[in-house]
């Protein structure tokens, strides 16, 4: 194991699910990655208290999708349809990990999704979550995931849109600065998990500044880092957000690895480079 | 003239000499070798009347003059019928193709396509070459970087406008303090404070006035996200919408130019150009299916396999191609079930439900004739349930509707297909027996509207010295045609003979083509059995003689018990009421005489005359007349003033089977006078002839079978005394076995033609019948005289039994009197 490999150096997976809107193809994916890279799942099914809440008011009401029908929140109902998802989710967990020869474990919990991923994040190396599901817009759910990842310091996160074709290669986007440096390791490492050779996934620095003399600087400090690995990749000099966004594409089987907070680069753009993008996207702090 | 000299005159007396008996064709007349000079006949031999017909027939065009071709079985009806008909045909246009369809806009009623012949398989070529270059250029389509960015363009819109509407709609929560939480079946709204949704308690825990502008902020949000969610399955409708006229561009763009290429080779086809269109149509609304691979099984159905998509639909199903034609179709079927005929819609079993399409629909053999000509068998049409009545249908309506029995008859009520029906040009050529033409003539008031030409096949022909040679060609066009040897002069001559035979008439050929055939070709046999290169006389005699071997097991069985005593029949002697009539069993293709013994018993009666076989249901109904015409005579020629005084019965002794015809009423008559002038008849002789009330003796069939049935059993013990009667409007028929001929050659066996019962009365018994004198009496001693006395005896023996049964006594002289064995 190199020094790049061990700074992704992942035994345990936390892969949360909304129970409302995650399905199996979210577990099928996950579990594929598990295997990939070795490590244990654990699975963590959360109960949203918030929607229990809401149903002690008299006046709160679901507005069906689609059509907006309004009816009661009937709380016996939802905690019967938990009851089956829950039941379902195990079973398929269960089925897929024996197959693919993936340790794993199954937890229901009842409380915010939030709280209860944060909590639970302290003892795994990796956070799988569904891109969709919990707030109702994107934008919403984005805020989300992205306050996420920016409380839970030290616990990469994952976001994955339901089943996901191979990852043939990964896209790491660096700056010049220290958090770059992170998710550049940790790009290079999961590579070196992913597969060996030639199998293994295309690496392409996308080497950011705001300027030119910036994204030199950026990619000269890349190429070290990754010399010192032995890792070879494709460097890439993007200057201004129009250029990046433009020189980046939207591959489906491509990771994206972004730094939680890169410099010349504001929450909107990443945000809406986020949004864009339709492949999984790794968040690292 | 008197009877006596009409018998003295005619010479009838005499035995016919041995050249009457049979008539010889010389093979000197013929100038060939062999068979194998000969040209082919071409013409049909013998029917001139049914080629004339046939002529008319296939000529007239109109509606209803389709034909029947009457005659026995095996007389060339087909031969002339295909003979004629591929003539006609080649002269004829070839007809157009045909072919089933989808209709796309009800698959349930198929369309039909008329083509100039040969182009139907190459639409259907066409077709499948459209449809596998589709597969291609469809998806291909779909997976450029144009369309792709294009339907990512129409999703995003939707997906922006969604979110777009969203959010404005988050916004206003997150300033009103109310959280948007998604739930498995939509949105729910809850008060929020400090990032956490408020519970019953702490909401409650607020100021009255707070809670009331909450809830009013939750009903105004409501209310806004329901306006909202309403426009969604719109909005999603909008989006479908737009992502199917994008694909319906992308699909015309593919499939366009493949299908214009197709139009501008059916560019003089109208039909065709409409279904182009229509299929392209078709194909631009079922683009994903030429994208989709396959589809998952439905729910709860996991066994189900799964399939590709179908492009069944986009099919040519070929009904008719008559590419390979050079003329109009000339189409036989042998086996003319309804469906052989009309067509049917086969189906397919898919889990256990009968399905169909289109391009299960077959032909029929009117589908095949259509533009010509079909020829069935009249009899197998009769036979086949409904064949006759769905083939009249078509007929009257000139098209071809492909129904199901099950359809017509309401016995299934599953949806089927009902194809678009076919115009139908065809003339159909029906072969049957005569009794089948006059059975549907006389019951089947359709079948005079249908079929208006009658070809009547004769079953023989004049044997002239014109006739002979052309009868020579054909025996030789029918060796040709069977790859026989060729027949030498003299077999040909002993086929012709024996076809006269056939015919049953010296002055005859038959025109049975069948039979001749047969015998041509085993003669063929014998002649490679003789290893000979050519057919010679006698290889045509072994091949007769070995028909005649193999069907006479009954008719030996006959002769055998007849000499061992079994059945009683008499060849020498005399015996009063006694006489040897001749009938003929058919059995199968083989027919012989047998001989049989007729009685007479005459008592005094009521003047009836009783035919025993009639008593006993045993005598057909002509049988009876000539025994009612024997009373006749009886009365009118012996005793004309006064009442029949007697009560005779008559009967086939040792007969146990049906008694038909009044072949047997000379000997009948013969009989029934031996017994009332009680003088015996010699058993030495048979007799055969039918009588009438004049006695005046009529001709019989059969006569050939029934002299050589009698000559066969007296065979062994001819001893010149033996002999035939025959009527002499038969001698003309006579072809008689060689043996027969040489036996009366030979003066060992004699065959008497009569023309009057006299004539048979003074062969059988030796006595002059007598003729009435002057005063109006027989001459004493004659035949007459005695049973004229006789007959007046019976008379006042009546008449004093029926005076003393007045006074009530009984008559003098006691009771009747009957004839009696010598």
């Amino acid at each position: 194991m190199n020094e790049l490999e061990k700074l992704f150096e992942v035994r345990r997976i936390l892969v949360a699910f909304n129970p409302m809107t995650s399905g199996t193809a979210l577990l099928d994916t996950a579990v594929q990655f598990a295997r990939h890279i070795e490590a244990e799942l654990e699975a963590l099914f959360v109960e949203d208290i918030e929607l229990m809440r809401l149903a002690e008011l008299p006046f709160v009401y679901e507005l069906s999708l689609p059509g907006g029908t309004a009816k009661p929140l009937d709380i016996g109902e939802i905690e019967r349809t938990w009851r089956a998802l829950a039941a379902n989710m195990r079973q398929a967990l269960e089925a897929r990990a024996q197959e693919s020869a993936v340790r794993c474990s199954f937890r229901v919990v009842r409380g915010r999704m939030d709280t209860e991923v944060r909590a639970a994040a302290d003892a795994v190396d990796l956070v799988i979550l569904d891109w969709n599901g919990g707030a109702v817009t994107r934008h919403a759910r984005l805020k989300s995931r992205l306050s996420l990842a920016a409380t839970e310091s030290s616990r990469p996160i994952l976001m994955l849109r339901g089943r996901q074709a191979a990852i043939e290669s990964v896209i790491v986007l660096y700056a010049d600065a220290e958090s770059s440096k992170a998710a550049l390791g940790i790009a290079a490492g999961l590579s070196a998990k992913l597969g060996s050779g030639a199998s293994s996934p295309r690496i392409t620095i996308m080497c950011f500044g705001a300027t030119k003399e910036q994204a030199e600087r950026a990619e000269t400090g890349a190429r070290e880092i990754l010399k010192r690995g032995g890792i070879g990749a494709n460097f890439r000099r993007v200057s201004g957000t129009v250029e990046l966004l433009a020189a980046l594409g939207m591959p489906t089987d491509a990771l994206l690895v972004l730094p939680e907070s890169l410099p010349w680069l504001d929450s909107g753009e990443v945000e809406r480079l986020v949004a864009d993008w339709q492949g999984p996207v790794l968040i690292v702090h | 003239m008197s009877t006596t000299e009409t018998l003295k005159a005619s010479g009838a007396i005499a035995p016919l000499p041995a050249d009457a008996l049979y008539r010889r064709c010389d093979p000197a007349q013929f100038s060939f070798t062999t068979t194998s000079e000969l040209e082919i006949l071409d013409d049909i031999l013998g029917q001139a009347r049914a080629v004339e017909a046939v002529t008319f027939g296939i000529g007239m065009r109109q509606q209803g003059y389709n034909l029947f071709l009457l005659g026995p079985a095996g007389i060339g009806k087909h031969s002339l019928a295909r003979q004629f008909l591929d003539r006609q045909a080649k002269a004829s246009p070839i007809p157009s193709d045909w072919c089933y369809v989808n209709n796309f806009e009800n698959p349930g009623k198929p369309k039909a396509l008329r083509l100039p012949a040969g182009r139907a398989a190459r639409l259907q070529f066409d077709m499948e070459g459209l449809i596998e270059e589709l597969r291609s250029a469809i998806p291909a389509a779909f997976d450029s970087d144009d369309y792709r960015t294009r339907k990512q363009v129409i999703e995003q819109q939707f997906k922006d406008r969604h979110e777009r509407e969203l959010s404005v709609i988050q916004e206003h929560a997150r300033e009103k303090s109310i959280a948007l939480i998604r739930t498995p079946a939509g949105i729910v709204l809850g008060p929020l404070r400090n990032g956490n949704v408020l519970g019953s308690e702490e909401f409650h825990g607020l100021p009255e006035e707070e809670q009331k502008r909450i809830k009013a902020d939750m009903e105004s949000l409501q209310r806004e996200l329901q306006e909202m969610l309403r426009q969604v399955p719109k909005w999603d409708k909008e989006h479908r919408e737009k992502v199917r006229a994008l694909n319906r561009e992308v699909t015309q763009l593919a499939v366009g130019h493949l299908i214009d290429t197709l139009r501008k080779d059916y560019a003089d086809l109208g039909n065709v150009l409409e279904y182009l269109t229509a299929a392209e149509a078709d194909i631009i609304e079922n683009a994903e299916d030429f994208i989709t691979s396959g589809s998952e099984p439905p729910p709860g159905l996991p066994f189900m396999p799964t399939e590709p998509p179908s492009f069944t639909r986009y099919e040519v199903n070929v009904l008719i191609g008559n590419g390979a034609l050079t003329g109009a179709p000339v189409v036989y079927e042998d086996h003319p079930t309804h469906p052989n005929l009309i067509g049917r819609v086969e189906h397919v079993s898919q889990f256990g439900a009968l399905v169909t399409d289109f391009t299960l629909i077959k032909p029929g053999a009117l589908h095949r004739a259509n533009g010509g000509y079909l020829i069935l068998d009249a009899l197998k049409v009769l036979t086949q349930p409904f064949a006759w009545e769905g083939l009249k249908r078509v007929l009257r309506a000139g098209e071809l509707r492909i129904e199901s029995l099950g359809q017509i008859l309401n016995l299934v009520s599953t949806v089927s297909l009902e194809p678009e029906p076919i115009p139908l040009d065809v003339k159909v050529v029906l072969l049957g027996e005569r009794l089948l033409y006059y059975l549907l003539n006389a019951y089947d008031p359709e079948f005079n509207e249908l079929f208006k030409v009658g070809a009547d096949f004769e079953e023989d022909m004049a044997a002239t010295p014109e006739n002979l040679p052309l009868y020579a060609r054909l025996i030789g066009t029918l060796a040709k045609g069977d790859n026989l040897r060729p027949f030498d002069r003299g077999a040909v001559a002993r086929v012709i003979e024996h076809c006269a035979r056939l015919a049953g008439d010296a002055e005859k050929l038959s025109t049975h083509v069948l039979s001749v055939g047969d015998l041509l070709r085993e003669a063929d046999y014998w002649a490679r059995t003789h290893q000979r290169e050519t057919v010679t006389a006698a290889d045509v005699e072994s091949a007769i003689a070995a028909q005649i071997r193999r069907a006479s097991r009954v008719h030996e069985r006959i002769n055998e018990e007849i000499r061992r005593g079994t059945v009683l029949i008499d060849t020498a002697g005399a015996v009063t009421g006694q006489v040897n009539g001749l009938s003929v069993i058919q059995l199968g293709q083989y027919a012989f005489g047998r001989p049989t013994r007729i009685t007479a018993r005459v008592r005094l009666g009521s003047g009836r005359v009783v035919d025993i076989e009639r008593e006993v249901k045993l005598g057909g109904p002509i049988h009876s007349k000539g025994i009612l015409i024997l009373t006749g005579f009886l009365g009118a020629h012996y005793v004309p003033d006064r009442p029949l005084s007697l009560s005779a019965s008559l009967v086939f002794e040792q007969s146990y089977g049906g008694v038909e015809g009044d072949s047997a009423s000379l000997a009948e008559l013969v009989a029934l006078l031996s017994a009332l002038a009680e003088i015996p008849v010699r058993q030495s002789f048979a007799v055969t002839g039918s009588v009438n009330q004049l006695g005046q003796v009529q001709a019989i069939g059969g006569v050939n079978e029934k002299i050589e049935g009698f000559f066969g059993l007296c065979a062994e013990r001819l001893d010149g005394t033996q002999g035939a009667i025959i009527p002499a409007a038969n001698v003309r028929h006579l072809m008689l076995r060689r043996d027969v001929i040489e036996a009366c050659r030979a003066g060992k066996f004699h065959i008497y033609s009569v023309s009057r019962v006299e004539q048979a009365v003074a062969l059988l018994t030796g006595v002059e019948p007598g003729e009435r004198d002057g005063s109006g009496k027989f001459p004493d001693k004659s035949f007459n005289r005695r049973v004229e006395d006789r007959l007046l005896a019976l008379s006042e023996q009546a008449q004093k039994f029926g005076a003393s049964q007045a006074h009530g006594g009984t008559p003098e002289g006691g009771g009747p009197s009957e004839g009696r064995a010598e």
